[in-house]
Parts: structure tokens; C-alpha cells; sequence
């Protein structure tokens, strides 16, 4: 099998504040492949968006990236110094921001923001090639190139993410982390951007990792996805495994919370929260809401285990021992 | 015209549409804006009549994207917003002209629930006080004891516990918590309607499905008739029993929600449906890029043409010469397109006379 583009092992994110250390991830391991999209989802807290900020080193205090290793074609990215992780930022891994009205420059045109990135990471080119290559970006994502003479405020919410999106390809990443880039977004707009982004990824051959909470997004989308709860990673399988055969609890209820159209039904949410990621209950963090808990899930963390699709669940460690 | 409205207020006072509880009249809202010679103005809400009901009280939806109207439409049925044109008329007394008790009386029974339930809490107050203020408010209670009493009822009709949710700031509590707390302040004025903009868009997924229960439990066990306004089909297709879909303040679509999501007559609503991202990777987007151009791609869309004709793919020669009538497609449907024009147009304006009357099984209690 060819080498992970991404491989994330033993990742820990700590926030230490005034009232303890927030676990926020906590040990995930993690592999993309070349050209794979995969979904990280899970409900606010989960570390999802934590993972993603982790592996671009944009981990603000009073957090920090407590141990474990990123290693992206081979180069560990923790141990790099802060100028060098900076080359990687945007020329290898790129982000494609969550609120595009947040990340763009509301004072200027889209074309001298998208020049700043080109320029920062070592574009010397002409006018002329700079024009040439701001065009393409543009029809990549399906944009008019005069939309680079406005401004943010004269897009749309669809516009601006597309300009997010061709911001992100221009360096042609190997990996692009995509946090909930449509939220905002209405389903038909929301549509065109994740066909835009599909599309650009297949282009340019890079990998994603789509952070969010739609299950429905995520199964439009993604060809693995791994469930996050608590900090750790619980299950990560594929897309049709999740939907069709999910194994830890959480997921299987997770799936079965999600309305659809095919018929009225009683809609059933996960009773109770979310364990305080300020002091984890020894055990499976899920246990306290867990209709299928057993008394070892309150004293032993079950291992992340099996092949090819993953999963942490007492219930299924006999399957992989066996 | 507004003079004629008034009278008819005044007749359905007497008794007529008695079973309606909160009524819109041809009700247009327009935003203008820009200097005065060259005034641009927006059509949030155009020309919408329809009817929340007392019996049998429905859970009505109202989709469409952001800048459709949908919002504005539920801020004037919640008395925050002065239509431009039409009527709100509640227990048959029009909301605008009200005097001071009666107007009580409607904030008391018509309810909202907002979309961001951070936003909605004072920060520096425990959770309490927005049940206090109430209570204090519209006297519903004689004593401290009888408050708690209520507060504590409301809270676990929501399906929290009081004592984990009593005496806490908004901070402590969870968005999923903080935004059942709001719908607990709505049960315990027991209002006979409920307005819920986005109510569970900012709610994780596993907490979104508890408080949708909880909302369709108050129309069922309580008889609390409720607008629910969303971008969402899937949750309205779940919790609704009727939906409007709306564009650019036109009802482009309405109906039994069943009919309406399943099976969509308005190129509008069919392109909605076919981009919900259904969670269900067997039943992926079908692919459109590559499709037809809509005909008349790029036209400046004015007040005198379908609102829809520059994105839709199946627009003809009069959808630029005229705003298209609403058709009664049958007993529960309407849409306003000229491709259904053969259908014949609705004669009642009042679009919930198209509504599917779910089946009364559900025992209409009152509030104890």
C-alpha cells in the first residue's frame, strides 16, 4: 500500500486554563491517503475542529499541541520550527475557512488578497502571468474573473467561499482541511460550492478532510469518515459501512437522530451531554449516555481496533482479539 | 382598500372564520432603500394571505433560502414588524391598532423561539430570569412557591430536570439546554401559537432531534399551533404537517408537506429537494452541471415577471410577461407557475385553506 499522505499519531491538544487542563484531543491516530476525502464529524467539543487546526500548527494558547506526531509525506510537522511550518501552511496544506465573511479583508479587492497569498509563498512572476494565473483560479471555481475587481461585500455567500476555495488550490496542496465550509450556506449554493470544491480536488489531486456536523453532507461527500467524541476518534470506517453498519453506539445513534424524507417518524436525539473535557470519566467517555454500557466500559478505555474500519467499543474488542 | 379591510376585520370578529387565530391579510412587507431618486425596493413578503389555525392546530413550515422572506414573515405574524400593505389579525382584531390590553393579550399567545439561543440570554442573569420576568409580567402567580411551581412544570415538560437547570448562568448550559429553556419559557405562558425561526440550526445533531420532539409534543399534547420556519426540508418534512416554500417573498409553493417534498411541481421547490444533502451515500447529488442553461439566464427580474424566471430551467415566454397567478393543483396543493396555469387559479386567497388537516387523534388538552 502506498505511503499516507497524512499520518496523525497519538495526537494530544491541551488547553491548560485557570481551572484545569481541557483535553480537547486526546490521542487520535490518523491516516489519509493520497487523493482520499475523509469527514471528521462530531457535536461541538469533539476536537474536530481542534484536529484540523492542529495539523496546520494553528493551535492558539492557552492551547498547546501536548504530543504525538503530524507527518505529511514524511516530514514531521510538530518538530518544525515556526518559518518552516509557515512554507507548508497554504503550499501543502491548505484551509478552507469556516465563515469566508470572516476570512477575507473587507477593505480589499479580492484580486490584491489573493496576490498577498501568491507573493507570500514565492510567486515572482509578471502582471501579466500573475493575471494569467488569477484567471485560471477563478474558472477552476467557476467565478467571472472580474469578480476580482470587487469586493467582499458585493459577493455573494457562495461567491466569497469560492474564493476561499481558489485561494486554497493555488499552491496546489497535497491535503485541504475544509471546516464546515458551507454552513452558512443555503442547500442549493451549499450544493454548487461542495460540487466546486469536489471538483478542484479531483484537479489537482489532493486530499480533504471535511470538518462538520451534516451527516448528510458528510455522506454526499466523503469516501471514509471518522466519528469524534470526547477528544478521541471512536469509529472510522467507510462512508457506506457508517451509513449502512455503524458499530459504536454513539454513531448508531447519531444516524438514526438524523431526519430524512422517507416516511414520518419519531425523532429520537442521544440523551444526556457530552462528559466535561476538563476531568473524563475513567473508562469509555461515552459510557454515561451509552444504552449498551457493560461494567468494563467504567473502568478500562476501549483501544481503537480493528481492519480496515476502526472502531473503540467493548463491544466489538472480541471481534479483533479473536 | 384599507378601509374595506377594517370592515371585514370587524365582520369576522362576529363569528365567521372564528376557528382562525392568527390571520394574514394580502400582507406585502417592502424594504426600500437607496436615495429618493433612485429608490430600490425589496419585496421581503408579497401579497401572502394565510391562517394559523385554532382547530385543528397544525405544525405549518415555512422553508426557502436566506433573503426569501421567511424570517420576515414570521417578525409580522409576531406583531415585530408593520406590514407596508394587508392585515394581521389576531382572534380577528387587527395586531396594528390594538389597544394596550388586547395587545397583552397577543404577545402572552403568540410565542417566538429564536434561532441563536446565546444571543437571547441577558448573560450577567441566572436562566430564571426569563421565567420570572414572565411570570411577573402577566401575574401568573400568586406566590414564590406557585413560580417555582410553574417554572419547575415548564422545565420538565422540555425534558430537562430543574434542578440541573434552575439558578444556572446561560454559560453553564449547553446550546441544546439553553434552547429548550427558551422553549420551556414559551410552555409556561401557554400561548395558543408558537413562532420557531431556525430553532435548531445552531443545535448539534444528536440535540436537534429532542427539541424538534419536543416542539411537535407541544402541538400534539397541547394544541399549541406552530409556525416553523427553516431552511432545513428534512426537519420539515418531519415535524410539519403543512409547508410554504417561499421565494423572494412569494409563496411559490404550498401544501400537505408529504406531497410538497416528495413530489415538487414548482421547478423552484424541485431544485430545493434535489440539493438536500440526504445522509444516505447510496442517494448521492445527481449530477446537473452540464444541464441546460435556464432560458432566460442573466434577465433583470422585475416586479412584473415570475421571481424565479432567470434561475429556472423550465421558464416559457409568459413567465417574463406576467407574475404567474396561484393554482390550485388539487385539494392540497398550490403553485404559483405558469406551467401548472391549466389547473385553474385558487379563488381562496387564504392559503391554508389548502392544508391537509392532519387526523385530530391527538387529544387536544389543555394546559393544566
Amino acid at each position: 500500500m502506498s505511503e499516507p499522505v497524512l499520518s496523525i499519531r497519538d495526537l494530544r491538544v491541551y488547553f491548560n486554563i485557570r481551572a484545569g487542563t481541557v483535553r480537547a484531543v486526546d490521542g487520535v491516530d490518523l491516516d489519509i491517503e493520497e487523493g482520499e476525502k475523509l469527514g471528521l464529524v462530531g457535536e461541538s467539543g469533539s476536537g474536530k475542529t481542534t484536529t484540523a487546526l492542529a495539523i496546520m500548527r494553528m493551535i492558539k494558547p492557552p492551547g498547546e499541541i501536548a504530543g504525538g506526531t503530524v507527518t505529511l509525506d514524511g516530514r514531521d510537522l510538530i518538530s518544525l520550527t515556526e518559518p518552516e511550518m509557515r512554507a507548508v501552511r497554504g503550499n501543502d496544506v491548505a484551509m478552507v475557512p469556516q465563515a469566508a465573511m470572516n476570512a477575507l479583508n473587507p477593505v480589499r479587492r479580492i484580486r490584491s488578497q489573493m496576490v498577498d497569498g501568491l507573493r507570500d509563498h514565492g510567486v515572482n512572476e509578471s502582471r501579466e502571468r500573475l493575471q494569467e494565473r488569477l484567471n485560471t483560479l477563478m474558472a477552476q471555481v467557476g467565478l467571472n474573473s472580474n469578480v476580482l475587481n470587487l469586493f467582499p461585500h458585493e459577493l455573494s455567500g457562495g461567491m466569497k467561499q469560492r474564493v476561499t476555495i481558489a485561494m486554497a488550490i493555488s499552491h496546489k496542496p497535497r491535503l485541504i482541511l475544509a471546516d464546515e465550509p458551507t454552513s452558512a450556506l443555503d442547500v442549493v449554493v451549499q450544493r454548487q460550492v461542495m460540487e466546486t470544491l469536489e471538483d478542484v480536488r479531483a484537479e489537482i489531486g489532493a486530499a480533504v478532510i471535511l470538518v462538520g456536523h451534516d451527516m448528510g453532507l458528510m455522506a454526499q461527500f466523503a469516501d471514509r469518515i471518522g466519528v469524534m467524541y470526547a477528544g478521541k476518534l471512536v469509529e472510522l470506517a467507510t462512508v457506506q459501512q457508517i451509513f449502512a453498519n455503524p458499530r459504536h453506539p454513539y454513531t448508531r445513534l447519531l444516524i438514526s437522530s438524523l431526519p430524512d424524507t422517507a416516511g414520518k417518524r419519531k425523532l429520537q436525539g442521544i440523551p444526556g451531554l457530552p462528559p466535561s473535557l476538563l476531568a473524563v470519566p475513567p473508562g469509555c467517555p461515552f459510557m454515561p449516555r451509552c444504552p449498551e454500557a457493560m461494567p468494563i466500559c467504567g473502568e478500562e478505555i476501549p483501544q481503537l481496533l480493528g481492519d480496515p474500519d476502526l472502531v473503540s467499543c467493548h463491544l466489538h474488542s472480541e471481534v479483533v482479539a479473536a | 382598500m384599507t378601509a374595506t379591510a377594517g370592515m371585514t376585520s370587524a365582520t369576522s370578529n362576529n363569528g365567521a372564520s372564528t376557528a382562525s387565530l392568527l390571520e394574514l391579510r394580502n400582507v406585502t412587507q417592502i424594504f426600500s432603500s437607496g436615495p429618493i431618486w433612485n429608490r430600490e425596493h425589496n419585496y421581503a413578503v408579497n401579497d401572502v394571505s394565510f391562517t394559523l389555525d385554532k382547530k385543528p392546530a397544525l405544525i405549518t413550515a415555512v422553508a426557502g433560502e436566506s433573503g426569501s422572506g421567511k424570517t420576515t414573515l414570521g417578525r409580522i405574524m409576531l406583531g415585530f414588524q408593520r406590514p407596508t400593505l394587508g392585515q394581521v389579525l389576531y382572534m380577528g382584531n387587527d395586531v396594528n391598532r390594538m389597544n394596550s390590553g388586547e395587545r397583552k393579550q397577543y404577545r402572552r399567545q403568540v410565542q417566538a423561539i429564536f434561532q441563536d439561543p446565546f444571543s437571547v440570554y441577558n448573560p450577567f442573569y441566572k436562566v430564571d430570569h426569563i421565567f420570572t420576568v414572565a411570570i411577573a409580567r402577566f401575574n401568573l402567580a400568586q406566590s414564590r412557591d406557585e413560580a417555582r411551581h410553574l417554572i419547575e412544570e415548564a422545565i420538565s415538560g422540555v425534558g430537562l430536570r430543574p434542578s440541573e437547570t434552575l439558578g444556572r448562568y446561560p454559560h453553564q448550559l449547553s446550546g441544546g439546554q439553553r434552547q429548550r429553556v427558551m422553549v420551556a419559557r414559551s410552555l409556561l405562558l401557554k400561548p395558543q401559537i408558537i413562532i420557531a425561526d431556525e430553532p435548531v440550526s445552531m443545535v448539534d445533531a444528536s440535540l436537534r432531534a429532542t427539541i424538534l420532539e419536543t416542539i411537535r409534543t407541544l402541538n400534539h399534547e397541547l394544541g399549541i399551533a406552530i409556525l416553523y420556519i427553516t431552511h432545513d426540508l428534512t426537519t420539515a418534512y418531519q415535524v410539519a404537517d403543512n409547508i410554504l416554500i417561499m421565494y423572494r417573498g412569494h409563496v411559490v409553493e404550498a401544501g400537505d408537506v408529504e406531497h410538497v417534498i416528495n413530489d415538487p411541481q414548482h421547478p423552484y421547490t424541485r431544485l430545493l429537494v434535489q440539493s438536500i444533502p440526504m445522509p444516505d451515500p447510496n442517494r448521492r447529488w445527481i449530477d446537473m452541471r452540464g444541464a441546460n442553461d435556464p432560458p432566460f439566464t442573466g434577465i433583470d427580474v422585475t416586479q412584473t415577471m415570475c421571481p424565479f424566471v432567470n434561475r429556472c430551467p423550465d421558464a416559457i415566454e409568459s413567465c417574463i410577461r406576467d407574475v404567474p397567478e396561484s393554482y390550485a393543483l388539487d385539494q392540497t396543493r398550490i403553485a404559483k407557475c405558469f406551467l401548472h396555469e391549466h389547473s385553474g387559479a385558487v379563488s381562496d386567497q387564504n392559503i391554508a385553506s389548502f392544508f391537509n388537516i392532519r387526523d385530530a387523534q391527538a387529544s387536544h388538552v389543555d394546559a393544566p
